[in-house]
């Protein structure tokens, strides 16, 4: 599903976020990045999103060779991803509903689907409830469970999380953990960067390990 | 099915026309819908580009009127032939016949002397000082009209040379600076147009940037969850439009106030000439082309402004 083949990412100005990387995160898998901040885990992640290029190697994101997809395929590549931020990135002047449903939203999804899946999703992370809410009015955990809801409500087959519980306590971390895996089970190919160790150890994934822009373990 | 690349990523949205149109339609109303959360800014813009329009606007409406009342003018335009004081009537009346004669030549009015006096007390406003002249200064005097859009020059000529005409006068030279006049006001309208025109699209594309830069979290988002850049610029493009279009409005609205505002003053300063002077407002067909202009000039503003500063905006 993802494809890493000796992969460097210089920025401009000189600094090496990913030094010679090369792993794999096979189709159903649910892995986990870690490595102490600065590892260049955001950096592999914003490589498979495109928002940045690597400097050398090949990214292979689901069977296509992302050096290849033009400025302009960007948008339709994303489409095909699911993505979760630690600051759960949610439009403060726009309804939960409104939020989860921004990415049909963008890509033309028929309306009388848009409320059905929707609705699907905010269930799926329990806030059914709470769709006519505004962000602020939610908990923090709740918040982040909305921007699950939003990656997940266009099916993508590729999840991908920064640090998702990087700003909850252990309780709540477990339960967006449970959120992941059930739909890991259900065939979404998952990959966690997170730097929360006894998390992993707990869930007996797949490891990929940075240390300053090199793989240490994988 | 979408056209699909080799990397086999599709190139472009598999939309419906009807999809299409809506989604043109929620960010048209969309972003109309935006202005009342910051009504002042909305207004003080609005105004902006109502007075940028405006100018130049009035102007055109200027030279308009003035070149409509020039045909009148340019007909009224005769030529005044004064005869010898030896001449009597009848020899008068020959020469009359013989102008008529000329080509180039619609109309020549015969004035007895007693006649002009007449109606010079009544034009000029002197009738009580003349009232004291014991004899009529004036000459007989006949009022040629000539063809319109003619070169007159070769006409004064021909009648100068007739025997009896004492002297020919046309008050040609006004009627040439008036033209010019207007030719430098017409630059100066289209030079203002130019220049308010580009000062339009500089504010509205400082506006649209404001608005860019408070929806800079909303760009960053919808672009990470695969919005295009079409998307992501439809709103601010149609908040342009709308400013364009609105600031057009006001323009047309305020242009025709000014020319309201005026209709009494220059009736007066009319009436002491003689003359009908109006101004004449900005019709259905300008109104149009005033808001076309509007229009296009709030797009392009927008547009720039979008291309320039989204780009910014990681990710890219």
């Amino acid at each position: 599903m993802i494809q890493f083949d000796s992969v460097s990412k210089r920025y401009p100005g000189g600094f090496e976020a990913l030094k010679n990387v090369s792993f794999q995160v096979p189709q159903g898998e649910m892995s986990f990045l870690t490595g102490h901040s600065g590892a260049g885990k955001s950096t592999l992640l914003k490589l498979i999103m495109l928002m940045e290029r690597a400097t050398q190697g090949q990214v292979i994101c689901q069977g296509v060779n992302l050096a290849k997809i033009s400025k302009r395929q960007i948008p339709y590549h994303r489409r095909r991803i699911g993505v979760v931020f630690q600051n759960h990135s949610l439009l403060s002047d726009r309804s939960v509903f409104e939020n989860v449903a921004l990415p049909l939203l963008v890509s033309g999804a028929p309306y009388q689907e848009t409320g059905r899946r929707v609705r699907a999703a905010l269930d799926k992370v329990g806030l059914l409830n709470k769709e006519k809410k505004l962000p602020v009015q939610l908990s923090g955990g709740e918040q982040q469970r909305v921007g699950i809801a939003r990656a997940v409500v266009h099916k993508p087959d590729l999840l991908l999380a920064d640090e998702p519980t990087g700003n909850l306590d252990p309780e709540l971390s477990a339960d967006i953990m449970k959120l992941f895996a059930d739909f890991n089970a259900v065939g979404v190919t998952m990959l966690i960067a997170t730097h929360d160790v006894d998390l992993i150890r707990r869930m007996d994934r797949t490891e990929i390990k940075l240390d300053s822009g090199r793989l240490v373990d994988f | 099915m979408a056209p699909v690349s080799s990397a086999g990523i599709p190139i472009r949205a598999n939309r419906s026309f009807k999809r299409w149109l809506s989604d043109h339609l929620d960010a048209c109303l969309d972003s109309l819908g935006r202005f009342i959360f910051s009504p002042l800014q909305t207004v003080i813009t609005l105004l902006v580009i109502a007075v940028a329009l405006c100018l130049p606007s009035m102007l055109y409406m200027l030279v308009k009127s003035v070149e409509s009342g020039m045909i009148n003018i340019q007909q009224s335009a005769d030529i005044s032939v004064y005869f010898s004081p030896s001449i009597d009537e009848e020899t008068s009346l020959q020469v009359q016949s013989r102008v008529l004669a000329l080509d180039s030549v619609l109309a020549a009015r015969y004035l007895p002397p007693d006649k002009a006096l007449q109606e010079f007390k009544e034009f000029s406003g002197l009738g009580d000082a003349l009232a004291e002249l014991s004899e009529n200064p004036l000459p007989a005097t006949l009022l040629v009209t000539p063809e319109m859009n003619r070169d007159v020059e070769p006409l004064i000529e021909q009648i100068e040379s007739i025997d009896g005409v004492d002297q020919v006068q046309f008050d040609y030279v006004w009627l040439q600076r008036l033209r010019a006049l207007l030719a430098v006001v017409d630059q100066v309208a289209l030079v203002l147009a130019l220049l308010l025109g580009s000062g339009v699209i500089l504010i509205l594309g400082n506006t649209i940037r404001l608005e860019i830069e408070s929806r800079r979290e909303e760009v960053a988002v919808v672009k990470l969850v695969g919005g295009t850049n079409a998307y992501v610029q439809r709103p601010l493009l149609y908040t342009g439009v709308w400013y364009g279009l609105l600031g057009a409005l006001i323009a047309w609205f305020l242009t025709n106030l000014f020319a309201w505002a005026m209709s009494a003053p220059l009736d007066a300063l009319g009436q002491l000439y003689l003359r009908d002077l109006s101004l004449a407002g900005l019709d259905s067909m300008d109104l149009l082309v005033l808001l076309g202009l509007g229009v296009i000039l709030g797009w392009l503003g927008a547009w720039i402004a979008a291309a320039r500063h989204l780009s910014a905006i990681e990710p890219a």
